[in-house]
């Protein structure tokens, strides 16, 4: 008896204690462990080697398609301003395609849809990345400016295509998204604007040399080509013939052969997206999944062929025509298949093949329109004539060395329309910066090209879940 | 509000409980002629008996004197009398008239007595008698409507006052029920001294007394008595007799989570299912046993296989977002929040249909429904208030049982029995599968070639087979067994129980679920009662072992099927068909085996301690474990080996741990003609499930594919989700005169599912009675025994989402890049949202009728859902879709809930009662802002329910193309989203159960019907393929279209996907209301049916009882509905079985 109300006694002095605890109302109680299979930003953030993973997943999810759903940059880019120009047909019709083909994009497209929000989530990606590493304090200033740089430079690159396709977009800088969802659009010169800081950051924060071994994240060249570009896009002449040559006398690339300029890590490269192992997924590369066409003897008919346009634009000759294209003739028609991927699966392939994001035949062709514009006709033939040179194609410098500046002009845009058709939008974006789209377009599908059209729509549930977006003229 | 008493009287009011005076006298004793029940006093020539056992042969005389006054309406329990001088014998004529008591005395009772003088205006009857007793020599005792009167002083010779000369005596007697059985266990206090003691097996006891003192008797299930020690007592044996509760608003104790109180006097909405009703069903879930016995509880069951899930819904929906959130009760056992509360405990998808999505493994499978002692079911605001954030969908209390004081006693119940599938399908026959087939490519204008119509054309037309039958429509077995020791003495109680279970399935092959279980409980209590301990454990193993697929989905193979080759191995393929996909033959689905091994502990002590009178202070230390093991096996021998198919397995380990520690202090008092009851606590609970999984595939050998030794990838997966919960509450309950009752409840909640500044939140609630019957004034109104009103308003939440939404997450990419992981953020995220919240309003009547044989409650409930939880839709530009936010939508549900209990017959030998109960509910969505540009536009409309049919309106075939047609509602010429129309709801208009208990003599019969008002998906919704290709097709689906002009039920038959058929059936059977029909049924749920020996027989055999039954669930069902079962809704998930069982129970 005695015994049990001693040991009353301790239980009570026991259960007081005990009672008393969930009494403080401690929120330290509440703190749990985080989750065994995520990261929170603030442990992304405390470890060097997190950081790099998650600059890698931006290029990973960069990277990321499937045959199903490309993304962005990998296969949209190619694929819908390709319909929506002069240069790629859909050889089934297939209502969602055919409105980029027919220049009549519903607002509620799908395609476009996706295509708008996949490049959103790597911004918001780039965003996090900046806004977090300033506060990283076990990181050191070395990594945090690489990383920042990349960052960058996956923004701007996000950015300059979004506004190619889209003019007006919202530019979101941050990863608040009460702020954001209120955001409105910007102009594309203020688009352009925050591309070109980026750019310029990238450039100087970014080395020669790439972070590993292959061409596959943003070195300081990367950020200069795509910079090149942009002040091309602006008619800065004199800044792209800087950056175009900062990256052509870097004394890193040259011109590969047309067989191998899709290659990995080959000379030509500046920027290569690298598909997903062997292992992990079937496909190769988007273009490859999208364009490669059954072998003739299933008599199948491809699912894209160039336009006759197109094809009737090769001179003879052109190494690009028996390299990059294929011919197929299927139950009596003949169509033209892009072919410059030419693996569509992964595990088949002898060789691999990676997406190439930039290129040095651009830098060529970016240097020589500048130099034209600025009336410097020789540097301008220099360049087209590298490129010329490559497809073996005679040079100018021997055929027409007195050409004029208008008929170079058009020369150098032409060699840009063979060049780079089937990749990432060089045409669409062509035709529309320089002006000729309404002339080209009409010619090419006839009346019902409406100008309007130069621009995608903006998805019609982002109008509704953004109330100040709002659309692009022509569509609602 | 209170009735002033009249002040020309003095009035000793004694609010206690009502006084059974324990001596009636002997000349009554003598001239009811039970001398031989009466015992000679040590005093020597004085008779006493005991009231008690006397008022069992006055049974029958008291059921005639209820049913009189029955009758004698107006009478009332009030007395207003005055005059001088009046003899009593007048005194007790004028009460009688007035009141309609009888009053029991024999003649000379009344000597010795003197007239009296009185002045009382409407006073109650007991205070009269003891105004105009006072000083008298005679005393009384009421007992229903009758009053006993009888001496008070049984020595005449006796003189010394009883203050000046305590005696010492001892109380000795013994406890009985009306049927004369011992009651072993039963407490016995002195209130005066708080002494206390427990009856031994044969209900003997005794306990030091004094005259005056009183004397406690209680026995769980029973009606307590308080009996007075007479002054003349002298310390002779007594036998006291205890009645049944069952009927006792009084004495049910209402277990209300973290305090008691009485049926009577609760003010909330409490109801329980007893050991009792759970008894007579032979149910492997207890959640089963529940369905139709408690209003406003609606169980649903998600599969007819061991094992399966049900869903729960106490009061209706209120998750908008159920990806995210959960509306499932709160389940609590033995005081342990359940780990995993109502979630699947497995992760890999079987036979039990996916866990994701209410199918999986019930975690009450993992209990033996025989070691639960009650389950309470909270619902309203007064009841879950206690529960805080966790309350708002309701709260599920289970107790399982306890020891009990006695000789030891040990009982065994096995029972055995069967069981089949409640519905059949019936398919069409081979011929004329074949004719319909046929048709749909004469309609479609194809040519059947072999590629397109090999089913008729290349395979064996003569050969037939009932999938349904062969598949699905098994019998199963069922063997239970269960034995437990139980007893103890005053100071320690125990129990110890084992048991069996094992059920087969309705499948093909060697499938079970088989539970092995063991039970305790240990009670013990200090001497002086001051300290008091009880420690619990339950734990059990269960081996769920079934298939990948539940087979019932193949019930609509081609009828010609191939499924043995020549050599009587599984055919793979027949004329160069090589059988894949969902044309596989079924039954090498039976090679994919799948085994679920639950391990489940459940441990909870409980201290307590008296500090003073009335402080006490208690700690409940819970802990729960389970853990489940999964092996899912995928050998290529279940394919045609020409499919390249790899042996896969696929294994999961999922533990759930749990603990809790919950403080409390607790503190009664009597203030005034009132008691208050004060309740702190704290609480403070973790919870952690862990995942891990494994799929390895490539093994060289499948008898290598439990292991992973030979598999060439293995893929690995594992996740932790731990979360903490901690709560302050109080409780402020104050009972003035037993008739004003109110209760206050607090809550302060934290929780770990919220971002740091979110975490904490008060909750509350205010609960009032008013037990009206007691008012003098009602008193005339004698067929009303009991009337109560209360209601209760308070604040509950809801913090049932996932773990972690309120972290800025990254994961891996799917891809690594480069040759690394790569990290990406995997959502937006807000740490600002916070609870759902629910203000649950709630009126009830609560009427009992003639002596409590009728009772009746209503109840109205409204209850209002807001900041519901879901994933928010954001623009894309933000980098997402949408981020988990609180919705300012608001959810009502609302609704009546009746219950009707009569005890139709009450006697001796034959007792029948019955409970009814209906509940009508109301789900409304009633605000949602931006609805229309919300991912839920055309999910939800306003001011309707959640379970709302918001689809196409079907407007029947279209004679001329025979094609199903469609309401374009905004006749825009498009058949589109735009077109949705509400088309009712899924919600059941009404439902409930009705119950039945007879028992005659040794017999008893129990049965259970259970009914649902409700519209439902028909067979047809489980369609994926068109009427017309190779599937074949109910019998019950007829009548279609077939030449123009013709008006038809069902549109043209057809096999091609790309011709004009495709898309009319595509949203005829996803998109419209065609396939949502009547579901209503009513069922036999349960019917036992049981004998024991008479006690006289078995008593011989020194044996307590011995029961034999048997059971039967499910056994009819009567419904429109066609094709499958109108609770599981789909032909392709194994309906509910119909289970026979026959038993025996066996106590010594």
């Amino acid at each position: 008896m005695r015994k049990i109300i001693t040991i009353s006694k301790y239980i009570l002095a026991a259960g007081l204690l005990i009672f008393l605890y969930p009494l403080s109302s401690c929120n330290k109680t509440l703190d749990i462990a985080p989750p065994v299979d995520q990261l929170t930003t603030t442990e992304v953030f405390m470890d060097s080697s997190s950081v790099e993973n998650a600059i890698l997943g931006a290029y990973a999810l960069q990277a990321t398609f499937n045959f199903a759903s490309t993304s962005f940059l990998c296969g949209n880019v190619t694929l819908y301003p390709g319909l929506s120009a002069d240069e790629l047909h859909k050889t089934a019709v297939s209502s969602l395609y055919t409105q980029f083909e027919q220049n009549a994009i519903l607002s509620n497209n799908s395609l476009n849809e996706s295509n708008w929000s996949s490049a959103y989530n790597l911004i918001y990606q780039c965003n996090l990345i900046l806004e977090k590493l300033p506060g990283a304090a076990t990181i050191s200033a070395s990594q945090k400016l690489r990383v920042g740089s990349e960052a960058k430079f996956l923004r701007a690159l996000n950015y300059f295509y979004l506004t190619n396709e889209y003019g007006r977009v919202a530019l979101t800088t941050s990863s608040d998204y009460s702020s954001n969802t209120l955001l409105s659009r910007s102009d594309t010169a203020d688009v352009y604007k925050q591309v070109i800081a980026d750019l310029k950051d990238a450039e100087a924060g970014l080395g020669t040399t790439y972070p590993t071994v292959n061409k596959v994240r943003a070195n300081k060249y990367a950020a200069a080509a795509l910079l090149a570009r942009v002040y091309l896009y602006q008619k800065d002449y004199a800044d792209a013939v800087t950056e175009a040559t900062t990256v052509l006398s870097s004394g890193m690339y040259s011109l590969a052969t047309p067989a191998g300029a899709f290659l990995p890590n080959n000379s030509e490269a500046i920027l290569q997206l690298m598909p997903p192992s062997t292992t992990q997924s079937i496909f190769s590369t988007p273009e490859g999944s999208l364009f490669v066409p059954a072998p003739a003897i299933y008599q199948i008919i491809p699912n894209y062929a160039l336009t006759p346009g197109l094809v009737n634009s090769f001179e003879n000759g052109d190494l690009r025509r028996t390299n990059w294209t294929v011919d197929q003739l299927i139950q009596g028609v003949n169509y033209t298949v892009p072919l410059k991927y030419k693996q569509q699966f992964a595990f088949s392939a002898a060789t691999q093949e990676w997406e190439i994001a930039l290129r040095l035949a651009d830098c060529y062709l970016i240097r020589a329109e500048a130099q034209a514009f600025q009336n410097h006709l020789s540097d301008a033939i220099a360049d087209l004539d590298q490129v010329r040179g490559r497809a073996g194609l005679p040079q100018i410098a021997g055929t027409d060395p007195g050409i004029s500046q208008p008929d170079l002009v058009d020369t150098i845009f032409h060699e840009c329309r063979i060049e780079f058709f089937t990749e990432w939008g060089h045409r669409w974006f062509d035709l529309k910066r320089t002006g000729r789209i309404n002339s080209v377009m009409t010619a090419a599908k006839g009346s019902q090209w409406k100008p309007t059209a130069a621009l995608f729509p903006i998805p019609h549930s982002e109008v509704l879940a953004a109330p100040n977006l709002g659309q692009n003229d022509g569509y609602n | 509000m209170f009735r002033p008493l009249p002040a020309n009287v003095r009035v000793t009011t004694n609010k206690t409980s009502p006084t059974d005076y324990l001596l009636i006298s002997p000349k009554l004793c003598k001239s009811m002629k039970l001398s031989t029940l009466c015992r000679r006093s040590a005093y020597g020539g004085n008779r006493y008996i005991h009231q008690t056992l006397l008022v069992m042969r006055l049974t029958a005389l008291l059921l005639t004197a209820s049913f009189l006054n029955v009758a004698a309406s107006g009478l009332s329990q009030e007395v207003s009398l005055s005059g001088k001088n009046i003899p009593l014998e007048k005194v007790f004529k004028e009460v009688k008239k007035q009141t309609g008591y009888q009053f029991m005395f024999s003649k000379n009772t009344l000597d010795g007595t003197h007239p009296v003088t009185v002045e009382a205006n409407r006073l109650a009857l007991p205070d009269f008698l003891r105004l105009v007793l006072k000083d008298q020599p005679i005393s009384f005792s009421i007992n229903s409507k009758s009053i006993f009167f009888f001496h008070k002083t049984v020595d005449p010779g006796q003189t010394t006052p009883v203050d000046t000369l305590p005696k010492k005596l001892v109380m000795s007697g013994r406890i009985v029920d009306v049927d004369g059985k011992p009651l072993a266990g039963a407490t016995i206090t002195n209130t005066a001294t708080k002494n206390s003691t427990s009856t031994a097996a044969d209900g003997s006891f005794s306990v030091p007394v004094q005259p005056q003192d009183r004397v406690l008797v209680s026995y769980i299930g029973f009606v307590s008595k308080d009996v007075r020690i007479s002054t003349a007592y002298d310390g002779r044996t007594m036998v006291i007799t205890l009645s049944l509760a069952d009927n006792a608003l009084k004495d049910v104790e209402i277990n209300k989570g973290y305090y008691t109180t009485s049926r009577r006097l609760n003010t909330g909405d409490v109801s329980t299912v007893s050991a009792k009703d759970i008894a007579t069903q032979p149910v492997t879930n207890v959640l089963a046993a529940l369905d139709g016995r408690v209003p406003g509880l609606l169980i649903t069951q998600t599969t007819g296989l061991p094992g399966g899930s049900f869903k729960v819904d106490i009061r209706g929906r209120t998750a908008i977002d159920r990806t995210i959130t959960d509306d499932q009760p709160l389940f609590i056992i033995d005081g342990i929040p359940a780990a995993a509360n109502n979630g699947a405990l497995n992760t890999q998808y079987s036979a039990l249909g996916d866990p994701s999505n209410f199918g999986g493994l019930s975690p009450f499978n993992s209990i033996n429904p025989s070691d639960i002692e009650s389950i309470e079911v909270l619902k309203d605001a007064d009841a879950t208030a206690i529960y805080g954030s966790r309350g708002a969908n309701g709260v599920i209390l289970i107790t399982t049982k306890k020891g009990k004081v006695g000789k030891t006693k040990v009982d065994a119940n096995v029972y055995s029995g069967f069981s089949n599938a409640t519905a059949k399908i019936s398919t069409l026959n081979t011929t004329d599968y074949i004719a319909m087939r046929r048709q749909a490519f004469a309609n479609d204008g194809d040519v059947p070639d072999a590629s397109s119509a090999y089913d008729f054309l290349v395979w064996d037309t003569t050969r037939y087979h009932d999938f349904n039958k062969l598949l699905g429509r098994n019998t199963s077995h069922t063997q239970d067994a269960n034995l437990s020791v139980s007893g103890g003495n005053a100071n320690t109680q125990f129990l110890v129980g084992a048991a069996y279970h094992n059920e087969t399935t309705v499948l093909p092959g060697d499938l079970y679920d088989r539970r092995i279980s063991a039970h305790f409980n240990l009670s013990h209590n200090s001497d002086d009662r001051r300290f008091k301990m009880s420690l619990s454990g339950n734990y059990s193993v269960d081996n769920n072992h079934l298939l990948n697929y539940d087979l019932a989905n193949y019930y609509n193979l081609p009828p010609n099927l191939r499924l043995y080759d020549s050599a009587g191995n599984l055919a793979w393929n027949e004329g160069g068909v090589v059988l894949s996909g969902p044309l596989n033959n079924p039954l090498a689905y039976t090679k994919l085996s799948y085994s679920l091994v639950t391990n489940n502990l459940n441990a909870d002590m409980l201290l307590s301690y008296a500090i003073t009178k009335g402080l006490t202070i208690k700690t409940n230390l819970g802990y729960n474990n389970i853990q489940t093991s999964e092996v899912s096996l995928t050998p290529k021998s279940a394919y045609a080996p020409t499919l390249g198919i790899q042996n896969t397995s696929d294994f999961s380990v999922n533990h759930f741990d749990s603990y809790i520690v919950e403080p409390q202090l607790e503190y009664s008092k009597k203030i005034g003609e009132g008691k208050l009851n004060a309740l702190a606590g704290g609480s403070l609970q973790s919870t952690n499930a862990t995942s891990l999984g494994i799929l390895a595939s490539g093994y060289p050998s499948e008898a290598l594919m439990q292991s992973l030794v030979g598999a060439t990838s293995q893929l690995g997966t594992r996740t932790s989700s731990p979360y903490v919960y901690e709560a302050a509450f109080g409780r402020l309950n104050y009972d003035f005169k037993e008739r004003y009752l109110l209760n206050l409840t607090v809550r302060r909640d934290g929780s770990s599912r919220f971002g740091s500044d979110k975490r904490f939140a008060n909750f509350g609630s205010v609960g009032a009675a008013w037990i009206f019957s007691d008012e003098r004034w009602m008193k005339n109104l004698s067929f009303l025994s009991f009337g109560k009103l209360r209601s209760s308003y308070g604040i509950t939440g809801n913090d049932k989402i996932t773990n972690y939404q309120y972290l800025d997450t990254w994961t891996t990419t799917q891809y690594l890049y480069d040759g690394s992981a790569g990290l990406h953020p995997t959502k937006l995220f807000n740490p600002d949202y916070h609870w759902e919240r629910t203000a649950k309003f709630e009126g009830a009547l609560e009427l009992g009728f003639i002596n409590d044989r009728i009772l009746l409650s209503t109840i109205y409930f409204s209850n209002s859902s807001s900041n519901a939880l879901v994933q928010y839709k954001l623009p894309e530009i933000t980098g997402f879709t949408s981020v988990v936010a609180n919705l300012p939508a608001k959810v009502v549900n609302s609704g009546w809930e009746f219950t009707l209990t009569t005890f139709n017959i009450k006697t001796k030998d034959f007792t029948w009662s019955t409970n009814f109960n209906i509940t009508i509910p109301k789900n409304k969505l009633v605000s949602f802002p931006g609805l229309d540009n919300s991912p839920y536009k055309y999910t939800y409309a306003l001011g309707h329910s959640l379970n709302v049919i918001y689809k196409y309106k079907y407007t029947g075939v279209d004679p001329q193309t025979g094609l199903y047609t469609f309401e374009d509602k905004n006749k825009d010429g498009l058949q589109d989203q735009n077109d949705y129309e509400v088309q009712g709801d899924l919600d059941p208009r009404f439902y409930g159960g009705l119950q039945n208990s007879i028992r005659y003599k040794n017999f008893t019969l129990d049965f259970l019907f259970t009914f649902r008002k409700q519209l439902g998906t028909t067979y047809e919704a489980s369609f994926w393929r068109m009427p017309g290709d190779i599937s074949n097709l109910p019998t019950a689906m007829k009548d279609f279209w077939t030449h123009p002009g013709q008006h038809a039920t069902h549109q043209r038959l057809s096999q091609d996907y790309a011709g004009a058929a495709y898309q009319p059936w595509y949203d005829y059977t996803y998109n419209s209301n065609a396939v949502y029909g009547d579901a209503s049924f009513v069922r036999l749920k349960n019917i036992s049916l049981s004998y024991s020996l008479p006690s006289q027989l078995t008593q011989k055999a020194h044996i307590n009882l011995l029961r034999i039954y048997v059971q039967a669930q499910n056994l009819l069902t009567f419904t429109s509905y066609k094709v499958g079962d109108p609770e599981i809704q789909s032909p392709t998930v194994t309906p509910p079985l119909r289970t026979i069982v026959l038993g025996a129970q066996l106590t010594f």
